[in-house]
Order: C-alpha cells, then sequence, then structure tokens
C-alpha cells in the first residue's frame, strides 16, 4: 500500500473551511454529511 | 447603564415581565418554581443562538400561549431580541433580530451557564473524568475536530476491510496463467504459420487468385471476431453485480424486518410514553396542591409571629398601655411559649412541604424527560429506517436494470460471435476445398489444433483479464485507504494541537488566578495536557481528588473551572450565569468567590432559592437582589 505521497495531495485549508461551514450552518445529519465531504475528498484524490 | 431584560411567556412566567441586572452580582431570590429559572432559561434563549428542537421550544413557551418574547437591551442600548410563536398545529416557531451579545453563541451556551445538571457541574460532583473531558473538548472546540477524526478513522477501517476483502478474492497467483497463456500463445502461432506456409504455397492451390480472395475476407472477419471476442471479456464481473444485489436485498430484509420491530415497539412506547405524560399531569395538580397548602402556613406563620411580637410587647408591662387593664404577666408568658412552639411547629411543617414539594418537582422532571425521549423515539426511527430501505431498494433496482442491459448486450453479443464463428468456418471450408487434396486433412488437423489452443487462451483471457480488473479496483480501494487514512492522521494531529494549546492558555489563567483558589482555600488547579484531567493541590501542598473533597467543594471546583474556562475562551463575554448550583456550597466560601468573580464580570447572575447563612446585611453591599 506504498502509494506515492505525491500523489495524495489534499487540500486541507479547504477541507477544514467546508467542515467549519457544516458546523456554522448547523447542518442536520452533521456526521454523515462531514462523511459525504470526506469520501468526495477521497474521490477527488484519487479519481483526479 | 444596566442590562434590562423583558420576556412575556416564557416558562413560568407569564405575562410581561422586565428585570434590570446592575453591573456585579445580582441574586435572584425566591421560592421554587417562582420563575427564577425561567429568567434564567431567557438568557439561555438569547445566549444559545442555534437551532432548538420542538420539544425544547415548547418547554420554552408557556403553555396554553400563542407567543412569546425576550428582549435584552446592553449598556450600549443594542437590542436582542427572540420570538415564539405557536403555530395552528401546535408547533413552536422561533425567529430572531440580530444577536449582539454574544460572540460565540454556541459556546455561551455551555459556558455562560452554568447550573445544577449542566455537564461540567454533573461530571465534578461525580467525580466522572469522562464527562469532565468530554465537556473541556466540547467548550475548547476540540470535539468538533475529534468528531471529523472519528468519521475519518471510521472511513478509513471501512476501506481497509475492503481492501482485505479484494485481497482474499485474490490470492490466487495469477502468474502461471500468465505464463501458460504464453506458450499457448507461441504454439498458436507455430501453427498458424504452418497453415500460412502449406495455404499460400501456390504449388498446392487450385485456385490462386480465389484463395488470395478467401484469405482477405477471413482476414476481415477474424478481426470482427476478435472485437466480439474482446467486449465479451469486459462481462466478467457480472457475478459480481449479482453478490451486490444478493447482499443489498439481505440488507433490506433486516431493515424491514427491524421497521417492523419498531412499529410494534412504536405502539407501547406510545402507551409509555402517555403514562409517562399523565405522570407529569398529576405531579403538577400535587405540586399545585403543595404550593397552596405552603402559602396558607406562610400566612399561619406571619400571623403567629406578629401575635408573639404583641406579646413581646406586653411582656414586661404590667398595665394594658391601649386599654389600661391588668395584665396577668404569667399568662403572658404561658401564651408566648405556647405560640412559640406554634411557630416552629409551622416552620417544620413548612419545610417539610417544601422538602416534599421539591421531591415531586425532581419526580415530575424525570417524568417530563422520559416522556420526551419517548416522543422522540416514536417520531424519528421508522421514518430513518423506511427511507434507508427506499434508498436499498432504489440501488437495487438500479443494479438489476445494469444486469438486465448487461445480459441483454452479452446475448446480442454471443450471437454474433456465432455468426462470424459460422463465417469464418464456411471461408475456411472454401479454402480447403480449394487446396491439392493431399493437403486437406493436414490442414483439417491444423485447424482443429488451432481451433483448440484458442479457445484454451480464451478461457485463460478470462481468468487473466479478471484478475485484472480485481487488481486494478484493489489499487484504486488501496489508494483510498492511504488518503483516507492521511484525513484521519491530520485530524488526530490537530486534535492534540488544539488539546495541548487550549490545556496551557486555560493553566496558564489558573496560575494568574491564584486569589481566587485561594478563596476556595486551593493552592493549585491544574489540567493534564492530554486528557483534561484536573489535579488539585491543597494550601497544605497535598493532592487531592474529586472523589475525596465535600459535595460544596466540588461545587466551588465547578464554579472556579467554569469562570476560567469561559475567562479563557470568552474573554469579552459579560454575562455568567449560575443556576442553582451553589447549594450545596459554604456561604462563607462562596460568598467571597462570587464577589471575586463579579469584580471581574460585567454581570454575574445567581439564582438560588434558599436563603443564605445570615441575613443579606452580611453579604457583600455590591449585591444586588431581584426578588421575583
Amino acid at each position: 500500500m506504498n502509494n506515492n505521497e505525491d500523489e495524495l495531495k489534499i487540500d486541507f485549508q479547504k477541507l477544514d473551511q467546508e467542515i467549519f461551514n457544516l458546523y456554522k450552518k448547523k447542518t442536520k445529519n452533521l456526521n454523515s454529511e462531514i462523511e459525504k465531504l470526506l469520501k468526495g475528498v477521497i474521490d477527488n484524490v484519487v479519481e483526479g | 447603564m444596566s442590562l434590562k431584560v423583558e420576556l412575556q411567556n416564557i416558562g413560568g412566567l407569564r405575562g410581561k415581565h422586565s428585570f434590570s441586572f446592575e453591573k456585579g452580582l445580582n441574586v435572584l431570590k425566591s421560592p421554587n418554581a417562582s420563575g427564577k429559572s425561567s429568567l434564567l432559561n431567557a438568557f439561555y434563549l438569547i445566549l444559545a443562538n442555534e437551532s432548538l428542537s420542538q420539544s425544547e421550544l415548547k418547554d420554552y413557551l408557556t403553555d396554553n400561549e400563542v407567543g412569546g418574547y425576550v428582549r435584552i437591551t446592553d449598556e450600549q442600548g443594542q437590542k436582542s431580541e427572540i420570538r415564539l410563536t405557536r403555530n395552528a398545529s401546535d408547533e413552536v416557531e422561533l425567529s430572531r433580530s440580530e444577536i449582539n451579545i454574544s460572540t460565540e453563541p454556541r459556546l455561551n451556551q455551555i459556558l455562560s451557564f452554568l447550573r445544577e445538571k449542566s455537564k461540567i457541574n454533573a461530571g465534578i460532583q461525580s467525580a466522572d473524568e469522562l464527562i469532565i473531558e468530554n465537556w473541556f473538548q466540547d467548550v475548547t472546540n476540540v470535539n468538533k475536530y475529534h468528531n471529523v477524526w472519528t468519521i475519518a478513522q471510521d472511513l478509513s477501517q471501512k476501506l481497509e476491510s475492503k481492501v482485505e476483502s479484494l485481497k482474499g478474492k485474490q490470492s490466487e497467483d495469477i502468474g502461471p496463467s500468465q505464463n501458460l497463456r504464453e506458450d499457448k500463445e507461441q504454439q498458436l502461432q507455430a501453427l498458424q504459420a504452418e497453415k500460412e506456409k502449406i495455404v499460400s504455397d501456390p504449388n498446392n492451390q487450385k485456385n490462386e487468385r480465389e484463395i488470395k480472395e478467401l484469405n482477405k475476407e477471413l482476414e476481415k472477419v477474424d478481426e470482427d471476431f476478435n472485437k466480439i471476442k474482446a467486449e465479451l471479456l469486459e462481462f466478467s464481473n457480472e457475478g459480481d453485480v449479482k453478490e451486490e444485489i444478493k447482499i443489498k436485498e439481505t440488507n433490506i430484509e433486516t431493515l424491514e424486518e427491524k421497521l417492523k420491530n419498531i412499529e410494534s415497539e412504536r405502539e407501547s412506547s406510545q402507551i409509555e410514553r402517555q403514562k409517562w405524560e399523565q405522570r407529569v399531569i398529576d405531579l403538577t395538580k400535587k405540586i399545585q396542591n403543595l404550593k397552596i397548602q405552603i402559602t396558607q402556613i406562610k400566612n399561619d406563620r406571619a400571623k403567629c409571629a406578629d401575635s408573639l411580637k404583641d406579646k413581646k410587647k406586653l411582656k414586661d408591662r404590667s398595665v394594658c398601655p391601649l386599654c389600661n387593664s391588668q395584665i396577668d404577666r404569667a399568662e403572658t408568658a404561658r401564651q408566648m411559649k405556647e405560640l412559640e412552639a406554634t411557630l416552629d411547629g409551622f416552620i417544620e411543617e413548612e419545610e417539610k412541604l417544601e422538602r416534599q414539594k421539591n421531591n415531586l418537582e425532581s419526580d415530575k422532571k424525570t417524568a417530563q424527560s422520559k416522556a420526551k425521549e419517548l416522543a422522540d423515539k416514536i417520531k424519528y426511527s421508522p421514518q430513518k429506517i423506511s427511507d434507508e430501505i427506499q434508498k436499498l431498494k432504489k440501488e437495487v433496482q438500479e443494479l438489476k436494470n445494469s444486469l438486465k442491459e448487461t445480459k441483454k448486450r452479452r446475448t446480442e453479443l454471443e450471437g454474433a460471435l456465432e455468426e462470424k464463428n459460422s463465417e469464418k468456418n464456411a471461408i475456411e471450408e472454401r479454402i480447403r476445398e480449394n487446396l491439392n487434396p493431399a493437403f486437406k486433412d493436414k490442414i483439417e488437423k491444423l485447424e482443429k489444433e488451432i481451433r483448440n489452443l484458442g479457445l484454451e487462451i480464451e478461457e485463460l483471457d478470462v481468468k487473466i483479464n479478471k484478475f485484472l480488473k480485481e487488481n486494478e479496483e484493489l489499487r484504486k480501494f488501496e489508494k483510498r485507504y492511504n488518503v483516507a487514512n492521511k484525513i484521519q492522521d491530520y485530524y488526530r494531529t490537530k486534535v492534540e494541537i488544539i488539546r495541548k494549546i487550549m490545556v496551557k492558555k486555560i493553566n496558564d489563567q489558573l496560575e494568574k488566578s491564584f486569589e481566587l483558589l485561594n478563596l476556595a482555600e486551593l493552592e493549585r488547579i491544574t489540567l493534564d495536557p492530554d486528557h483534561f484531567k484536573i489535579t488539585i493541590q491543597r494550601k497544605d501542598k497535598s493532592y487531592t481528588s474529586l472523589e475525596k473533597m465535600s459535595g460544596a467543594e466540588r461545587a466551588l471546583i465547578a464554579v472556579i473551572i467554569s469562570y476560567i474556562v469561559k475567562k479563557t475562551v470568552l474573554p469579552n463575554d459579560p454575562i455568567f450565569l449560575i443556576d442553582e448550583v451553589t447549594s450545596e456550597m459554604d456561604d462563607t466560601r462562596f460568598k467571597d468567590i462570587l464577589d471575586y468573580i463579579s469584580n471581574e464580570i460585567l454581570y454575574l447572575i445567581v439564582s438560588r432559592h434558599s436563603p443564605y447563612q445570615g441575613e443579606r446585611e452580611t453579604l457583600t453591599p455590591n449585591m444586588i437582589y431581584h426578588e421575583i
């Protein structure tokens, strides 16, 4: 499972901001929304 | 300037009310159920500033009232207001104007409002480290990131299991199959070359031109044949789709079973809920009766106290100053004794009734929370499961549709392949017819071997293709797993860093507040950087734990911790509310501590139903009493 680290670049600043927005908006089903967000980030890194 | 609170129909405060709080310590003093907590709840409602549940909103609006409001005007004249309105379907709606009081509402809710049943007080009173740590994580925002970390961890674990399961499927080593395919391919090429050599030798041909044309035709048909075969290889994952459908259908069955159970549980929950609601009604009536009895006794006690006062005036006199009649001093003394005994009886009875009332109120709260818990259960659970079932059914339908399409296309391709195969056979037959009879058998034999080798290679291709596809999927999931791991690592580190920073800030603030600790007769309170664990050092330098402290000492620690953390996290928030948390405290130390805090905070508002030891004259002069 030793993928090249360069291939796995994640924009953590953007992710932090998006999570902050979910909390700020007092989103319903917060945890499933966070999970969706994380899955999206993972897909983007893998597919992109 | 003062902080003005105007409200209407909030909790136990029916109708319009207005309160003005001066800077410093404000003490709300009145018997139980007279509206102290409702007034503090009004602050809470303004400060909380987040979506409240329907049952919470219903608790805030006075029963049977269609609307209410809370308006707070701060010292600069800025107004913050919320309104509660009951609509036609008995739902309570909340609307608010801009909130000027608080800067960080979510934390204000927890930090500006210390009450008897708050998490920090409950945690400290029961010396429960987990509750204490959770509270710290909440108020320092660590929980937000801890939550994300937990979700990322969960995702990472799920992906790891997926990777492991994909690896399990790939247990067979594909290397030998690939080598075998290469060998077969070489054999095939050798046989084809041999056939080609015979067929293309003009000496062996009857009609050279026709064979040339037939070979061209065969090449074209062969090309089509191989294209169709390659497309057919793509269908090797049909089994996986079937397996996925099967898993999802099993999940649907499990959920439907669960839903059925919940539906039947729902009926019993409904009955149970009605029972608890009835209990709330019964207890409310009993509490009401006790209140009437207490008021009656208070009146009787006041009359008795007045009579005693009158008798005391006559105690040392022999003649009545009003009617000049002789006074029997012995009789007066006897009557005084009798009145004193009656007065003691009234006080004792009043205390007894107060205790009964407090017990019933605590029972009522339990019954209310049970009823609420059951109401929530009835309201939400089945819907969530039904939604999940619908989602799964939709997915199964989509998979089935795609499988149907796949099957349809596979049948089409198989038909086309069969057709091309017949075409191929027919052309080959014609080529054979055009060869000298001496080579016909040889060619036929070679073609048979070529066909068999072709079938063997085809079988190996299916196997290798399946492996390659699975391998590609495995690599993708490994990559996913690595990303999820990176995310969870990031949030784990973030949680650790924020926790360390917050602990340092709080510890610094605790260090600076040695005067406050001194008033609580403590040398030091510190937090452990890894677990928000409280360490307490007494004046004699010995270390102690919450378990070893008295209830009053723990209550003091709760006030100190809550105040210090609020000071660290919300230094500009002007309001701090303490609701009944102080009932077990030692009055002198409590008074000193409140005095200290009120010098640092603009508005310290404390509610307390029982009077302090001694009368209000013994308290600091800057304490402002509000009797409700």
